[in-house]
């Protein structure tokens, strides 16, 4: 066999298996060495010989371009680990923050059902306290002072009622609103970390 | 020699040449056929990983009316080398353990 038919042979067998860059880095050392080789003297056809088969050739050229792509690829998601460790570790006192805004949301959220609760009972307390104190006035002193007494229990009884319903309405209204803001910070930290990995 | 054991001298061969010397395709794979019996087939791939992992660069220089690629040894090379250097003086140790055995 001739250089230019071991070339060629290489070439084809080659083809379409390996990237360009890939064929091109082969093609040029084997063409190297046999130009080299019979430029020393040496009988073209011997060399080729001493180099081996294409077949051979072909496999050793292949099996190395695999294993550099694979290496690349392994290279390449070490990268990623490493980019992703160092944006976790960037993201400790954000995640921080997130965590504190929200705690102090849930804190505040306690505070105004708490409050609403404490409101609710005192009116609740007072109408109890003024409509026992006013039937209690009827037996033992004047008709014209309990009866104002119980009249306003009974007022503060319906405004008890009615806030008891107003403070419902609040706190589900509360609900959805603290429910909306929850999802929003949720969305935003769901969206930069999906980012990460694309 | 063993398959194996040409297998993990190979590379130190390859920077011990071309420690020496920078060096083209031909003239690389006949220094390296007068140490080890290897093919030219063998040395192609360990020239490509030396390359991409930095070990070794390529330059090129006019010679006959082409170019002659030539390889040469980065600072990282020469420091596999001296790093090879040292895994091979373990080495010694068990060949001459090996060799002494084998006088007995």
């Amino acid at each position: 066999m001739k250089r230019d038919e071991y070339m060629r042979r290489l070439d084809t067998q080659l083809d379409g298996k390996l990237n360009r860059e890939e064929i091109k880095n082969a093609i040029s050392y084997y063409d190297d060495l046999l130009i080299e080789a019979v430029e020393t003297g040496r009988n073209e056809e011997d060399v080729i010989a001493e180099i081996g088969s294409v077949e051979d050739a072909v496999a050793k050229i292949k099996a190395e371009a695999f294993f550099q792509r694979a290496e690349k690829k392994g290279k390449m998601s070490g990268y990623l680990k490493a980019i992703i460790a160092v944006l976790s570790i960037c993201a400790i006192p954000i995640a921080i923050s997130v965590i504190a805004v929200i705690f102090s949301l849930l804190v505040a959220l306690f505070a105004i059902v708490l409050s609403i609760f404490a409101v609710v009972l005192s009116i609740g307390v007072a109408a109890i306290v003024l409509v026992v104190s006013g039937f209690t006035d009827l037996f033992t002193t004047n008709v014209f002072q309990s009866v104002p007494l119980i009249s306003a229990g009974m007022v503060l009884t319906g405004i008890t009622l009615f806030s008891v319903l107003f403070s419902i309405k609040i706190i589900q209204w509360l609900r959805i609103l603290f429910s909306k803001i929850f999802k929003c910070i949720y969305k935003k930290i769901g969206r930069k970390g999906g980012a990460k990995y694309e | 020699m063993d398959a194996q054991l040409k297998k993990g001298m190979l590379d130190g061969c390859v920077l011990a040449i071309l420690n020496r010397k920078d060096s083209y395709g031909y003239e690389l794979t006949q220094d390296a056929k007068k140490i080890l019996d290897v093919s030219e087939s063998s040395l192609y791939p360990i020239l490509r990983r030396l390359e991409a992992s930095g070990q070794m660069t390529t330059y090129d220089v006019p010679y006959n009316g082409r170019l002659r690629r030539y390889y040469k040894l980065t600072d990282a090379g020469r420091k596999r080398l001296l790093d090879f250097k040292e895994e091979l003086k373990d080495t010694k140790k068990v060949i001459d353990f090996i060799m002494e055995e084998d006088q007995k």
